[in-house]
């Protein structure tokens, strides 16, 4: 898996005018809970998060809950 | 101003539709306004001569142009019934085009088995179709019947529908039966979910209400994962409405600025628009005192708060139409929080995994159950 930060690019006009950073996670390939990422959201929720959150993180890793789906 | 949700009422063979009166509680109480199309009193006999039904085809698709034309609703939603069925399916294929649905609930369906709904999801021109079906119904099969057998002389294409399943499958057509007969498929227990499926993306009272605990939790939870302040932070939902992402009303934790809640976004476009695009999460920072223009336009951008400095979009995937359904954004005000101070690295990508992982799988489950007109209850929570 590798993810990535890609700048959205402005879409009306009038770009230019700095202020404000736009960026999407472009995932590639599914997330695994062997990933770094993966790991380090995990450890985020165990320090801060809340046993149900936990529940439901775990879930969405299993079941690719998460993975971008194919474009239609 | 938006385009109002009209639903149109569509009745069968030898009858005046009384269960068109009945259904319109149900339909007001989620906000649509029903439309009820009353051809009279039509003739079995009548049913089977192929210019007594091309007359009426022609006068119900001059009607519904005209319905279109007056109230500006871009798709009507529809609910027939038996013969019904097999105008306006025939109307929306004739029009090609010049008449879109929205969500259709179909009983007693004399609609051929095989008709081609696959092609007219994927060209848009209906969004999602409910089959009801009943196990005795044997109008239909007469129809079906007489369509194979008498085809030279009724030259009617119909089919039994109504009794058993289209032939195509596709997560936006949708089947359900009872046992039954062709007036039973009318059963008015039903009419509170055929509401509740047209009325989508609307949520209904007890699934917004759980949207709306599941958005709190998810505040409190975002907050203690960024170790700031929960009055500093607010979460909402947004959903195709209208061609656009707009908040689902009711769908909102924590926001007071009114404006907001009016706020449309283009798919692809800013934060929002692009997690709903992209089906990845999203994140939007504001380090300047003004936000920058391009992305979404100035007169979007003057709605929000204007203490607002990031926002968190994380979308919601369907389970089964494998497809994003909506956003949940998580946004913050007055400081950027240390977490998100870098965009690009592997904390704010961790954290807007984690938040999406920890969310998801209760936002997809309400969703669903809204799409299929279901109840909280069917959920087992």
């Amino acid at each position: 898996m590798k993810i990535a930060a890609v700048p959205v690019e402005p879409v009306h006009a009038g770009a230019g005018t700095s202020g404000s950073q736009v960026f999407n996670f472009r995932i590639e390939g599914s997330l695994q809970s062997t990933d770094e990422i993966v790991m380090r959201a995990r450890e985020l929720i165990l320090a801060r998060g809340s046993a149900d959150m936990l529940e439901s993180f775990d879930w969405a890793i299993r079941n690719g809950a998460l993975v971008r789906p194919e474009a239609e | 101003m938006r385009a109002p949700r009209i639903v149109v009422t569509i009745h069968g063979i030898q009858t005046h539709g009384k269960w068109q009166k009945d259904i319109t509680p149900f339909l007001a109480r989620h906000g649509l306004i029903p439309y009820h199309l009353d051809y009279g009193w039509y003739n079995a006999l009548k049913f089977f001569f192929p210019w007594s039904r091309n007359a009426q085809l022609s006068r119900i698709r001059a009607e519904l142009r005209q319905l279109v034309d007056t109230t500006h609703c871009r798709r009507l939603s529809v609910i027939s019934h038996s013969f019904g069925t097999f105008l306006i399916t025939q109307a929306l294929v004739k029009e090609n085009g010049n008449l879109l649905y929205d969500r259709v609930v179909l009983a007693g369906s004399i609609v051929e088995r095989a008709f081609d709904w696959k092609g007219l999801l994927e060209r848009r021109l209906v969004s999602a179709v409910r089959n009801e079906r009943a196990d005795a119904d044997w109008v239909v099969t007469l129809a079906a019947w007489v369509s194979r057998r008498l085809h030279g002389l009724s030259r009617l294409e119909a089919g039994d529908s109504g009794r058993r399943r289209f032939v195509q499958e596709s997560p936006w057509l949708l089947d359900d039966f009872i046992s039954g007969g062709h007036s039973e498929v009318h059963n008015p227990l039903k009419y509170e979910q055929w509401a509740r499926f047209i009325a989508y993306p609307m949520l209904p009272d007890d699934l917004c209400e759980r949207v709306r605990t599941e958005l709190q939790v998810l505040r409190q939870n975002a907050a203690s994962l960024l170790g700031i302040d929960p009055a500093l932070v607010r979460t909402n939902l947004f959903a195709p409405i209208d061609g656009a992402l707009r908040l689902v009303p009711g769908a909102t934790d924590n926001m007071d600025h009114a404006p907001e809640l009016d706020l449309c976004i283009e798919a692809d476009h800013g934060g929002t628009g692009s997690a709903f695009a992209a089906g990845t999460p999203s994140v939007v920072v504001r380090r300047g005192p003004h936000w920058s223009s391009g992305h979404l336009p100035a007169h979007e951008l003057g709605k929000l708060h204007p203490r607002l400095r990031w926002v968190i979009s994380l979308p919601v995937l369907s389970e089964t139409r494998r497809k994003v359904v909506g956003v949940v954004n998580v946004d913050g005000l007055d400081a950027i929080p240390a977490l998100l101070d870098d965009p690009t690295g592997a904390d704010c990508q961790g954290l807007a995994v984690a938040l999406h992982g920890g969310m998801v799988r209760k936002f997809q489950r309400y969703l669903d159950a809204a799409f299929r007109g279901d109840k909280l209850a069917s959920l087992g929570d």
